[in-house]
This record gives C-alpha cells, sequence and structure tokens, in this order.
C-alpha cells in the first residue's frame, strides 16, 4: 500500500464524484435491503411461528392414526430403529375446532410428558419464542411445564374471556384458562381429546428430526432468509408405513410467510447485484479516465497489483461508508414498517438497535465490502485481457441458466435469472460492441462510419446502458415471478385457513348443486390450489358447529384440522 | 552499464509485418549522455518502453547490468522483476501529462521515493525542486504550473531516487524555443550532478547534438 497513491485516488474520487457517489448509494441501498428484509423476516416468522410446532421440523401421521400408533413408534425410536436415527424429539398431537361464545376456535392437543428422551421437565425459565432447545423450556413461550395437570387450556386473553363467560367450562368441561399470547389454544392430550370428543385418537406425531441437510438449510435460511422455502422440500426422515410432512407444508401461514420473505430476500438479492454493477461501472469509466496517469504510474515503477490494490481501497471506503449508513437506515426501515403493521411491540421487544445482531451486522458489512470492492477487482483482470475466463464463466452461466429454468421452482427461476444476467453482462454486452464496431466499416458516409466507430470506442457506455437495461428486465422478470409465488402460496393459505365445517376429497365428479341442497348446508365450495394435486376437494359450511367428521381419507385427515 | 541488441517489437500494418524501430544496438555507460534521434514514428518511445521493460521485445534483447550486481536480461524478466528495475534504476521524463494531477508538486517528487519504499523526506524533494528553480509551487497542483515548470519537476522527480539512467521522451516536445533550451540545460545538469547516464528520445538535431552519443533511428 503506497499512502500517496491512495491520497492520489480520494482526491480523484472527490474531483469526479459522480462514480462514488453513485457506488455509495448503490452500496447503501443493497444494505438497507438486506438488513430491512432481515429483520422485517425475523419478526415475519416471530409472528407467525407455531408456538408448539416450533422447533419441530416434521409431522408423522399415517392412513389411520392413532394411539397405538404412537406407542409404535416410540417403541421403534427407543429401540434404535435406523429410519428413527437422528430424531431428538417425539410428540403426540391431536388438532380440532371447539366452539366457545359461539365462535369456533382451533385447539391443540398434546403430550407434554412425551418431548424428547433427554430433556428435563420443569425448568422454570419461560425461555424464547423460537427454536428447538433440548435443554430448554419445553414449549417455548407456553410456560406450560408448569401446568402439567389435566384439565387445564392455554388461551389467548380474548378467548379466554369468553370462556370465563361461559362459566368456565368448554362444552360442559371445567377448565382452567391461561392465557398465552397466540390464537391457538393448547391444552394436555387427553383434555384436548375430550373436548374435541375423539377419546383415543391422534392426528399425528410431531417430530424433531435432525440431519446434516436440515443444518445446512438453516444456515442458508439465515444467510438469506425464505431461501430454503423454495428450494425442493426438506427430505425428511422415510419412516415405514407412516407418512412424513414437512412443517411448513403443514403450516401454510409459515409457507405463505416464507414466500413473501424469500421474494424479499431476493429483491435485496438484485439490489446487491444492481449496486455490484454500479461499483463495476464506476471503476471502468475512472480506470478509462486515468489511463494516461496509470501508464505513467507504471513507467515510474508502480506494480499493476499496487494501482489495482489502492483502487480496491477506495471501493472498500466507499462500502463501509455505505454499508454503516444502509445498516442505520435498514434499521429505522425495519422499525417504521413493523411499526406501521403494529407488530413492532409484540415481535422484537428490543426493537430499534436492539434487534441487530453481530450476524446481520457482519452480513450487511461483508455484503458491502465484498459489492464495492469487486469493481476494481474484477476491471484488472477484466474479461478481455483472459478470454478463457470469460468463456469459462459464460458457459458455467449458461449450464446454470438452462438448469435453473429445467427445475423450474421459484429458487432455481431467481438463479437462472441471475446467471442470465452474468452471460448478459459478460458476453452479450461486449458482443454488442464488437458489432458496432463491424458495422462501422459498412457505413455509407464517412460521418455515419465516424459516429458508428466513436460509439464503439465508447463501448463503455453502451455496456452501461445494456447492463442496466437487462437488469432492469431481470427485476421485472424478479417481480413477474415474485407475484406469481405469493398469489399461489396466499391461495394455498386462503384454502387450508378458511374455516369450513366439511371437506370432501377427490370431490371432481361431485355435483355441487345436489350437495348444497342437503339440509343443513349454508354454503358449498369448491376448492382448486394445492390439494390439486392429489385431486380436487370441496368444503361445506353447515349452519351449526358440527362435531369432529370422521376422517375417511388420507387427504380429508390431513386437512380436517383446518377445515 | 545499458545494451541494447537489436530490440524491436512488430506491428502488423495490413498484410506486412513492421518492425519497430528498425535494427538498433547499442551501450550506455554509466554517466554518459545518449540522444535517440529520429523523425516522429521512426520508434523511439516504443525503444524506450523496451528499455524500461514496460514493452517486451518481439526480437532482441535489453541487459541492464549495475555495478556490483548480477547482469539484467530486461526482455526476458518476468513482470514483477521488470517493475522492480523500472522502480529502482530508472527515471522517465515524458513529453506531456507527466505529473500526477491529484497530487501536489512535492507529493509528485516524493512519489518514486514510496514507491521504493525509502524514507519520504519532503527537504530532500523540496531541495530538489530548489536546484530546478521551482521550489516555491512546492504545494500546487500541476494544473497550475507552466509546461515549463511541470518539465523541471518531472526532471526533480526522475532524479529523487538516484537512479542509473533516466529515459526522457521528448522532454521539450511541448516547449517554446527559450523554455526547452532552458530544460534541455537544466535536465543535463542534474544528470551529471546525480551521476546518472541520459537517454534522450528526441527528433531535435539541437538536442542530439548536445549528446556524447547519437542513435540514429530511421
Ligand atoms: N501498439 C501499436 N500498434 C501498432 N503500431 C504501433 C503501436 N505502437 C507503435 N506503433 C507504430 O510504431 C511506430 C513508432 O511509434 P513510436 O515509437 O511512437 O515513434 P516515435 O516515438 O519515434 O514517434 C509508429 O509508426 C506506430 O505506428
Ligand atoms: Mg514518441
Amino acid at each position: 500500500m503506497i499512502p500517496l497513491l491512495v491520497k492520489s485516488q480520494l482526491r480523484f474520487a472527490v474531483r469526479h464524484p459522480v462514480g462514488p457517489a453513485a457506488s455509495f448509494v448503490g452500496v447503501a441501498l443493497a444494505v438497507l435491503a438486506i438488513v430491512t428484509v432481515h429483520l422485517v423476516s425475523q419478526s415475519i416468522r416471530a409472528g407467525l411461528e407455531d408456538p408448539v410446532v416450533g422447533g419441530h421440523t416434521h409431522i408423522v401421521s399415517g392412513d389411520t392414526f392413532g394411539e397405538v400408533d404412537y406407542f409404535e413408534l416410540r417403541r421403534r425410536w427407543r429401540s434404535g430403529d435406523d429410519s428413527l436415527d437422528g430424531i431428538q424429539a417425539m410428540l403426540p398431537m391431536i388438532e380440532g375446532f371447539v366452539s366457545i361464545g359461539g365462535q369456533p376456535r382451533r385447539i391443540i392437543g398434546f403430550d407434554p410428558l412425551a418431548v424428547c428422551r433427554s430433556c428435563g421437565v420443569g425448568e422454570d425459565d419461560p425461555g424464547s419464542t423460537t427454536g428447538w432447545r433440548p435443554d430448554g423450556d419445553l414449549y417455548p413461550g407456553t410456560g406450560l411445564d408448569r401446568y402439567l395437570v389435566d384439565d387445564v387450556v392455554i388461551a389467548s386473553p380474548e378467548t379466554a374471556a369468553d370462556v370465563e363467560a361461559d362459566g368456565s367450562t368448554i362444552a360442559g368441561i371445567p377448565v382452567a384458562v391461561i392465557e398465552s399470547d397466540t390464537g391457538v389454544m393448547l391444552a394436555d392430550l387427553p383434555t384436548a381429546q375430550r373436548l374435541l370428543g375423539r377419546q383415543g385418537q391422534l392426528d399425528a406425531v410431531w417430530i424433531s428430526a435432525a440431519s446434516a441437510r436440515l443444518t445446512f438449510l438453516d444456515r442458508l435460511d439465515e444467510l438469506l432468509p425464505g431461501i430454503a422455502a423454495s428450494l425442493p422440500r426438506y427430505a425428511g426422515p422415510v419412516i415405514d408405513g407412516y407418512t412424513v410432512t414437512a412443517k411448513d407444508v403443514w403450516n401454510p401461514s409459515r409457507r405463505f410467510a416464507d414466500a413473501i420473505v424469500f421474494n424479499l430476500g431476493m429483491l435485496s438479492l438484485l439490489c446487491l447485484l444492481m449496486a455490484a454493477f454500479i461499483a463495476f461501472q464506476a471503476s471502468v469509466s475512472n480506470a478509462a479516465r486515468r489511463r494516461t496517469e496509470h501508464q505513467r504510474l507504471l513507467a515510474l515503477g508502480a506494480s499493476p497489483g499496487i494501482l489495482q490494490l489502492t483502487a480496491c481501497t477506495e471501493g472498500l471506503i466507499i462500502g463501509a461508508l455505505g454499508s454503516v449508513a444502509g445498516l442505520a437506515l435498514g434499521t429505522l426501515l425495519a422499525d417504521a414498517l413493523l411499526q406501521s403493521a403494529g407488530v413492532g411491540a409484540a415481535a422484537s421487544p428490543g426493537s430499534g438497535m436492539a434487534s441487530l445482531d453481530a450476524w446481520i451486522v457482519g452480513k450487511a458489512l461483508v455484503g458491502g465490502l465484498l459489492v464495492s470492492a469487486l469493481g476494481p477487482l474484477v476491471v484488472r483482470s477484466s474479461p478481455h485481457s483472459r478470454p478463457r475466463l470469460r468463456v469459462g464463466v459464460g458457459l458455467l452461466a449458461a449450464v446454470v441458466a438452462i438448469g435453473g429454468l429445467a427445475n423450474g421452482s421459484l429458487g432455481a427461476a431467481f438463479v437462472a435469472l441471475f446467471a442470465i444476467i452474468l452471460v448478459q453482462v459478460v458476453h452479450v454486452v461486449p458482443l454488442a460492441g464488437a458489432a458496432v464496431r463491424h458495422l462501422a466499416a459498412l457505413g455509407r458516409s464517412l460521418t455515419a462510419r465516424s459516429g458508428l466507430r466513436a460509439a464503439a470506442e465508447r463501448s463503455g457506455e453502451i455496456r452501461l446502458a445494456l447492463g442496466a437495461l437487462s437488469i432492469a428486465v431481470a427485476v421485472a422478470i424478479g417481480m413477474d415471478l415474485m407475484v406469481e409465488s405469493l398469489r399461489r402460496d396466499f391461495t394455498a393459505m386462503l384454502d387450508v385457513r378458511l374455516w369450513e365445517g366439511i371437506n370432501l376429497s377427490d370431490a371432481d365428479d361431485v355435483d355441487i348443486t345436489t350437495l348444497a341442497d342437503l339440509p343443513g348446508l349454508r354454503q358449498v365450495r369448491r376448492y382448486g390450489g394445492r390439494a390439486s394435486s392429489r385431486g380436487r376437494w370441496m368444503c361445506a359450511s353447515p349452519d351449526s358447529m358440527p362435531p369432529k367428521p370422521p376422517a375417511t381419507a388420507s387427504t380429508a385427515r390431513s386437512r380436517s384440522a383446518a377445515c | 552499464m545499458l545494451r541494447v541488441l537489436g530490440a524491436a517489437k512488430r506491428f502488423e500494418d495490413g498484410d506486412t509485418v513492421r518492425r519497430v524501430p528498425g535494427a538498433v544496438e547499442f551501450d550506455l555507460a554509466p554517466g554518459r549522455v545518449a540522444a535517440l534521434w529520429g523523425p516522429s514514428g521512426s520508434g523511439k518511445s516504443t525503444l524506450l518502453n523496451l528499455v524500461a521493460g514496460v514493452l517486451v521485445p518481439d526480437e532482441g534483447e535489453v541487459r541492464f547490468e549495475a555495478s556490483g550486481e548480477d547482469p539484467f536480461l530486461v526482455s526476458a524478466a518476468s513482470e514483477r522483476q521488470r517493475v522492480r528495475y523500472r522502480r529502482r534504476h530508472l527515471g522517465f521524463v515524458f513529453q506531456f501529462f507527466n505529473l500526477v494531477p491529484t497530487l501536489t508538486v512535492v507529493e509528485n517528487v516524493l512519489l518514486p521515493l514510496e514507491l521504493n519504499r525509502r524514507p519520504t523526506d519532503r527537504q530532500v524533494a523540496l531541495a530538489r525542486l530548489d536546484a530546478l528553480g521551482v521550489a516555491e509551487c512546492a504545494e500546487r497542483f500541476p494544473a497550475t504550473l507552466s509546461g515549463g515548470e511541470q518539465q523541471r519537476v518531472a526532471i526533480a522527480r526522475a532524479l529523487v531516487h538516484e537512479p542509473a539512467i533516466v529515459l526522457a521522451d521528448e522532454p521539450t516536445g511541448n516547449l517554446d524555443a527559450a523554455n526547452a533550451a532552458r530544460v534541455t540545460d537544466l535536465l543535463w545538469q542534474a544528470a551529471a550532478n546525480a551521476g546518472c547516464a541520459l537517454l534522450v528520445a528526441t527528433h531535435s538535431q539541437r538536442i542530439a547534438e548536445r549528446a556524447d552519443d547519437v542513435i540514429p533511428l530511421a
């Protein structure tokens, strides 16, 4: 590092501030996007996490599922069955709706003692609301482990008020109500079975499974919030004779949240890409302006490496300033967004700067610094001087693009998008410059030729324009993908969350009008959405709360809790 | 000390291949002044760049030998070695755009010392500038200097790190006659005082005549 060269570089930046300012704004925006998405996604997730499902990764169910199956699973688990390897916790549950004050309320019953092999029971710490921790609170956030008695229901304040008004009974069963801040009521298994009128029955067993793949996906998800939602579903453990479903498939509102978060994350990546492009173009034009000066410096004995290092120093300074600005603005923006959505206080108790942890700060700084130093780094070893590198990068990007498009999933589509942008910037744009140069020879008049040649000489600007255009197109396509995926996931969520009374699976050949004419039915609807892959199904709203319908088919069973 | 044996670049010129410069062969001894003399386009700048190792010859060779050091084959050295050779042993004066516009005059003079990672003593730089009569410009930026002043600063910078050879490419090409004569005098004098050899590329017969040796290029 030569201080005088750095001085000269910085003075140049001050004298020609447009490029550095553009880089600064680009980095700040990208970091702002990253920080905001991270903070907002944390909050969205905290708000939607089912407190009981928290930490559980999969749901085991089966065609006919009952307590016997749970005992069987547990026996196999304890005896060290291979297919149950990696399962850390196992929790039988039943789920359904009970009527309180005329309103249907979702209730989840589970066995508080059946949690895991090694964890203690009765610890008194009302720990955090996220994550399964075998050594911590049994049911994070519920404080349930202090009330391991029958006839206890945990309910939200408003539900609790309704129960009080009903004479402290639910369907005639006396219960003590303990307030919880979720809308879902929790009860121990026998209580829930009794309330639902399904003695001896179970819906599923929640399990917490660990695998290298899951850990990897978790890490990835921390890096790019929501990315895991776009990847092929978690490959859960395969258990003979049972169906294993990933948590987020079971819990569609969580999946919807993931979709939102994922799309926001991709948006922040696009911002990052844009910032990298701006920083790159700023260094290209900087290098072009200082070409003579650099030749002189080379003659004086400055090595190309030193000159590049100097340019990188400027990039790093801009990156650091931009990151700090982005961090501050991102925190403010996230706070403002959460406040305006009315979740600020509930979801992030220590809102504001307190919600910034080392991880997000590190992520933002590294992102900002990389992006801003990338330009100067790439400009010297620019693909022009290394045709083989350029061809290699281009081919790799093309393969990724084709693979991504062929895969068809949302995440892959985004990856393909990025790859296409890369191909554009590395190949198509320089080719356009070369094409203009060749066109120049064909020009009829001398003025036309000189005009075209001048354009080819200034292919830097052409490249900037084309690159910006391709990114704009990519953003448009990305937005489209986003809206489409949000629409799809939202539909799926509505399909499942709409509270209806009865559903029929495989209902393609059922005549709706006949059904609607049945006495006691208020409304009959046909549903598409997510269920279409397993055959269409149908929900009917009865006039009054029916008892839990007996499950007849697997589809109906897995929906029964929600429909 | 410096030996050039037919070093040349080959440039394609339509169907024919041109050798730039034509066959040249010369030695430059310590403290001597040699003039590369030829019309514009004869390859003077190209040859200086070959000597400095900025360009690598397609044929012939350039050899450098400082007292007490192993001979160094510039034309076959790696880029890193050539950078070090240039930094340590050479000083440069160009026809124009000599100085780094974003550094002050005194900083420009200190630059070769810093590139060589030697102590950057402002007094040394100021003394050099004083000897060339431009000490009062020390804190100004190059853009505010006249052409003659800029060339004097360039001479100070070319000599500050005590190189073995100063390469000057049309050092007075941008100056009026009076200034040209003055700058030529200063360059000769400064090189002589520093005891370093001088290789001047010029199309001017008047300047060539002042050299100890003239190497004509055609
Ligand atoms: N990069 C290059 N490509 C093609 N021809 C070149 C290149 N550099 C120099 N030349 C040719 O070499 C000849 C000598 O150039 P130069 O060394 O600048 O001459 P001088 O300095 O004596 O005026 C010129 O005719 C020029 O056309
Ligand atoms: Mg020349």
